[in-house]
């Protein structure tokens, strides 16, 4: 077993050993992060071949005083929404007004209550903008300015996307709550 | 409304915080794929193509007619006929070259030559169309010189068919003259004693014929 600075200097050194073993050290965690992005495993998939190239070709530029799971996190959210640009031309797009106002209560919800894998097919199921705004505000802590600036919009657009995105949210899972019963 | 205290963000940060998903297989040696683009042998085995493979078909089938063309001697081992040949015919392609090259050189020559011809051409038209000019002037003057000499010779014409025409008539008044002398003789000698005053008369009557004619004569030898 490597340590971790020890697969950082064999992954710049280009060691296939230390790159398969980086990969099999973070892989999961990465697929994770691009599962929540994308709308599907296929994109996800995509999503993360990318940004593990961009990790062994970058990786002289990563610095050991700061957190290396946060840099491969970081890459990786980068890339899902490169890849949330590029496919924005061909994607459906969602309008504010189009997406159903939910009667939502403020009902409290139990992590307990909905199993992961549920909750992973509400954030699959949101809009893609509502989607990135989102995971980019309430799972990774993006303030709305850097979320405004990463993805070229207005702040207000970001605050708006993620409140819809709220509703949205609690809507599917009244839904699921109903079904569970 | 803060993050953590929103109870629905609360839910899917707890959830998601740590959250792993196997992932697919095949995905570490598609990375290791996409790392290795754009190196030599990934050009050389996963970009062989439809067109590379083509290419490389067309290159061998090229090979092979050019190896048969020599019979039985390989493309690649040359005999000596063969070496022979080939210099021979690397000569006289680059006799052709020269030859080539001379007639291009004989081209800028003739090229140089037209343009001087041209310009001569040029000059020599300019030279005619002056002469023109100045002949038709010249023919101008011509045209009353020859006006001039019709006129005159119309007037030697005239004069020399005057002349003609006193010519005859003197002619004419000498013989005349001449038949009278002899008549006028012949009747002296018919006589025995010639009268000399009858010859006389017939020797004045002459004169004066010769007279209104224009003629003079002065002795009897003379008119013959």
């Amino acid at each position: 077993m490597y340590t971790l600075e020890e697969l950082i200097e064999g992954c710049k050194k280009q060691s296939r050993k230390h790159q398969d073993a980086l990969y099999k050290k973070y892989g999961n965690m990465l697929y994770g992060v691009a599962l929540r992005y994308t709308k599907n495993g296929f994109d996800a998939e995509d999503v993360l071949q990318e940004g593990w190239v961009k990790i062994y070709k970058n990786i002289d530029s990563y610095t050991i005083n700061n957190s290396f799971e946060g840099w491969i996190r970081r890459i990786m959210v980068n890339t899902a929404i490169t890849h949330y640009r590029i496919n924005l031309k061909h994607a459906y797009h969602h309008d504010i007004e189009d997406v159903p106002q939910a009667r939502t209560t403020d009902a409290p919800f139990g992590v307990d209550e909905y199993t992961k894998e549920e909750l992973m097919s509400t954030i699959n199921n949101l809009p893609d903008g509502y989607r990135i705004v989102f995971n980019m505000y309430v799972i990774e802590g993006y303030k709305h300015k850097e979320i405004a600036e990463e993805l070229n919009i207005d702040i207000n657009t970001s605050k708006s996307q993620l409140s819809r995105a709220k509703k949205y949210l609690q809507r599917e899972l009244q839904k699921l709550s109903k079904i569970n019963l | 409304m803060k993050r953590h205290e929103d109870p629905l963000f609360e839910t899917y940060r707890e959830a998601f915080a740590q959250y792993e998903a196997p992932a697919p297989a095949g995905t570490l040696a598609a990375v290791h794929r996409k790392m290795n683009k754009g190196g030599f042998w990934y050009f050389s085995w996963t970009s062989l193509n439809v067109y590379t493979l083509s290419a490389l078909i067309a290159v061998g089938l090229a090979f092979s007619l050019f190896a048969n063309e020599g019979g039985e001697s390989s493309a690649l081992s040359f005999t000596p006929k063969e070496k022979d040949l080939s210099l021979a015919a690397m000569e006289k392609t680059q006799e052709h070259l020269s030859l080539n090259e001379e007639e291009n050189l004989d081209d800028d020559d003739s090229s140089l030559k037209i343009q001087k011809l041209a310009s001569q051409l040029n000059s020599h038209q300019r030279g005619l169309v002056n002469q023109s000019k100045s002949n038709a002037s010249s023919a101008n003057n011509s045209k009353k010189n020859a006006r001039t000499l019709a006129i005159n010779l119309a007037q030697v014409q005239v004069r020399h068919e005057v002349i003609l025409e006193k010519d005859l008539q003197r002619d004419q008044n000498l013989n005349f003259a001449n038949a009278i002398e002899e008549l006028a003789a012949s009747s002296a000698e018919k006589t025995e004693v010639p009268s000399v005053d009858n010859a006389q008369g017939i020797l004045d009557q002459a004169k004066t014929g010769a007279k209104e004619t224009g003629i003079t004569l002065k002795s009897k030898q003379k008119v013959k």
